[in-house]
């Protein structure tokens, strides 16, 4: 079996072309965010109303909005919100939902079925209606913060961006947990997790190094497919009017603005499709790298 | 029988002692001090999956290992050999019995006692490959058990440590930075029996630890095992389908048939002149046995077990009594044999495994 394909985990993800290739326009996508961010910082925020709706020029390649801001700083900038959202997001969805899976999975009987009946009726309620209650919540607290010297731990703009990682983390922890559960159901049975239970280690040690290392792979890729989603889902409260609040900048809030600006008389496309087509491609190519990965992870044989 | 403070051999702190099972003929009930593991009417039920049906893994099993004695349990798969030596350590809760080692109660221990029993009683598993964590590297399969009991304070004595084990058990040193997978299945095994010797046993259980070798490796495990044996005065629990195996380890035995023990005594006596039809029979499929075999069949579904004997439906000595009454293990001789019919006297033919 293993003849026809590689044996390392590398080896045949490297096979996965669209994945691969997918991951260097991610990189590149991401590194070109992060490393221009101080000088997006100040810029995405200039206005210019002289200039404002401005078509793309050589002094704004991508045009300006309707405060003459200009567009690539905006989705240079927006893009690094997004990317960041998602990635926080995905992280608080992974630590939940892996605590709690293992938990549940590793105790096993009423514990497990009382936590499982929980993510149930979890994820029955409508996720909108949880996220909003959770950035309704979540928002007021987190303004309140104060450094012990009186200043805000986060300021306005901030707390928003905040509360969405956290609430849309809150949110898809449930998947997670599933998925981690019924891994954890599985390996507690191994052999070797009974071996360790003879040896008299701890549980927090069985689940720490026994357990977990065997999960990093399903982990590793659901966090690859959840960071696509969170960022979609945060572009989709924008369109309602509930993501992150300007003067913050992300790539579902530019192109929530861009469709607002949408008439029959003129037709303002750049601010519709330059921070759209920016947003499709990072999830089309996040989800490729996905699946890459669970291919080349499902094509292993045993643990 | 005495049931007040008596002394748990060896060790110096006086235990309450409970009272026994007194079920059964000839069972020893009092205590001795060279026992190292004492079983008294062990039983294991299990949940089967789906409509609430119970197995009977193990039912009612008594026996006794000596310190540095060798307790061999034979049977079919599917016997409950294994749920058995598991129940022992609590890796399986039992749901009946009594087991104590060295004196103290294994299944009702508190959770910090029964992990310095665990530390006195380790296992060897019978999948060498499934039973190290494929992730992890020699070093820490072995040595971790060292950091958990506290044993060693840091990682370069750790290393030391595990380096001398795998020395005991004939691997190299340099297999301490490698993993699992770059081993051969016998040298896997070794990793697992330097495992199960880092804290020093007192009892190694070994579940069916050699059956998924080749011949050949089998024959060097097995040699490695006696020499550990020899040298550390490490008592054996030997679960085995290979009668083999067992001759060739064990000077106790106990012959296991649908969760009982069906007959039990000296490994020599059982294995030269056997009176269970079911010892008969497994020596027989074994191409040493003298008795008549049973006929063809799976043995019947743990989940209903036959009444009666539950031996009955395949043992060509059956009769109508075996239908109706379970036997009791009585004791002929030295051993112990839970059949109606079996002989009280002595073979007057058919040689044993020579």
């Amino acid at each position: 079996m293993r003849n026809h394909s590689p044996r390392t985990f590398w080896g045949r993800f490297r096979r996965e072309r669209l994945a691969v290739l997918s991951l260097a326009f991610l990189v590149a996508v991401l590194l070109i965010c992060a490393t221009t961010l101080p000088f997006t910082w100040s810029r995405m925020r200039a206005q210019n109303l002289a200039d404002a709706r401005q078509p793309p020029t050589w002094s704004h390649p991508l045009g300006t909005d309707e405060l003459g801001r200009d567009m690539l700083a905006r989705t240079l900038y927006g893009g690094a919100i997004s990317l960041s959202l998602g990635l926080l997001a995905a992280a608080v969805a992974v630590a939940i939902g892996t605590t709690y899976g293992a938990i549940a999975g590793y105790v096993g009987g009423r514990v497990d079925a009382l936590m499982m009946r929980l993510v149930d009726v979890i994820y029955a309620l409508p996720t909108l209606l949880l996220l909003m209650l959770l950035t309704v919540s979540l928002g007021a607290r987190l303004e309140q913060l104060r450094w012990p010297s009186g200043a805000p731990v986060l300021g306005a703009e901030w707390v928003r961006f905040a509360v969405m990682a956290v609430a849309i983390g809150g949110v898809s922890w449930l998947t997670v947990a599933r998925v981690v559960r019924g891994q954890v159901l599985s390996l507690r049975e191994q052999p070797f997790v009974e071996a360790a239970r003879a040896l008299g280690l701890p549980t927090w040690r069985i689940l720490w190094r026994h357990i977990l290392p065997n999960l990093a792979g399903p982990i590793i890729v659901f966090a690859t497919l959840a960071v696509p989603q969170a960022i979609l889902q945060e572009s989709f409260l924008s369109f309602l009017g509930v993501g992150v609040q300007p003067p913050q900048a992300t790539w579902g809030l530019l192109a929530s603005d861009g469709v607002r600006l949408l008439n029959p008389v003129r037709f303002y496309w750049w601010l519709v499709v330059v921070p759209g087509l920016a947003l499709s491609l990072t999830l089309l190519a996040l989800n490729f790298v996905g699946d890459g990965l669970r291919d080349a992870l499902s094509e292993r044989k045993g643990i | 029988m005495q049931t007040g403070w008596e002394n748990a051999g060896g060790s110096a702190q006086p235990l309450p002692y409970g009272r026994g099972s007194e079920r059964g003929a000839g069972r020893e009930t009092h205590r001795n001090p060279a026992d190292l593991l004492r079983v008294e009417g062990l039983s294991v039920r299990l949940r089967a999956p789906g409509r609430g049906g119970v197995v009977r893994a193990v039912e009612d099993v008594s026996f006794r290992v000596e310190r540095g004695g060798r307790f061999g349990i034979v049977g079919e798969s599917g016997c409950g050999k294994s749920t058995l030596v598991r129940a022992l350590l609590r890796l399986v809760p039992a749901t009946g019995g009594r087991v104590e080692l060295d004196g103290v109660d294994v299944l009702s221990a508190p959770a910090a006692t029964l992990r310095t029993l665990r530390r006195r009683a380790q296992i060897v598993f019978q999948d060498p490959q499934a039973s190290l964590n494929p992730r992890l590297t020699v070093d820490l399969i072995v040595g971790e058990a060292l950091h958990a009991h506290r044993l060693v304070r840091s990682a370069t004595e750790r290393r030391e440590r595990v380096a001398q084990l795998l020395r005991d058990v004939g691997l190299p040193a340099e297999a301490l930075d490698r993993h699992p997978h770059e081993f051969s299945g016998g040298q896997r095994q070794r990793i697992g029996i330097a495992r199960a010797l880092a804290l020093a046993p007192e009892l190694l259980i070994c579940d069916e630890a050699v059956s998924a070798l080749d011949v050949s490796v089998r024959a060097q495990i097995l040699n490695l095992l006696a020499d550990l044996r020899d040298q550390r005065g490490i008592a054996y629990l030997f679960v085995s389908h290979d009668l083999h195996v067992v001759h060739a380890f064990c000077d106790q035995l106990a012959v296991m048939y649908l969760g009982r023990f069906v007959e039990q005594g000296p490994a020599a006596q059982l294995l030269h002149d056997p009176r269970h039809p079911y010892t008969s029979a497994l020596l027989e499929a074994a191409g040493v046995g003298a008795g008549p075999p049973l006929d063809p069949g799976e043995p019947p579904s743990p989940l209903s077990p036959p009444a009666g004997c539950a031996l009955h439906p395949r043992c060509p000595l059956a009769e109508d009594r075996c239908r109706r009454e379970t036997p009791e293990l009585r004791s002929i001789g030295e051993r112990l044999v839970a059949c109606h019919v079996a002989r009280e006297t002595g073979a007057e033919r058919g040689p044993g495994v020579a």
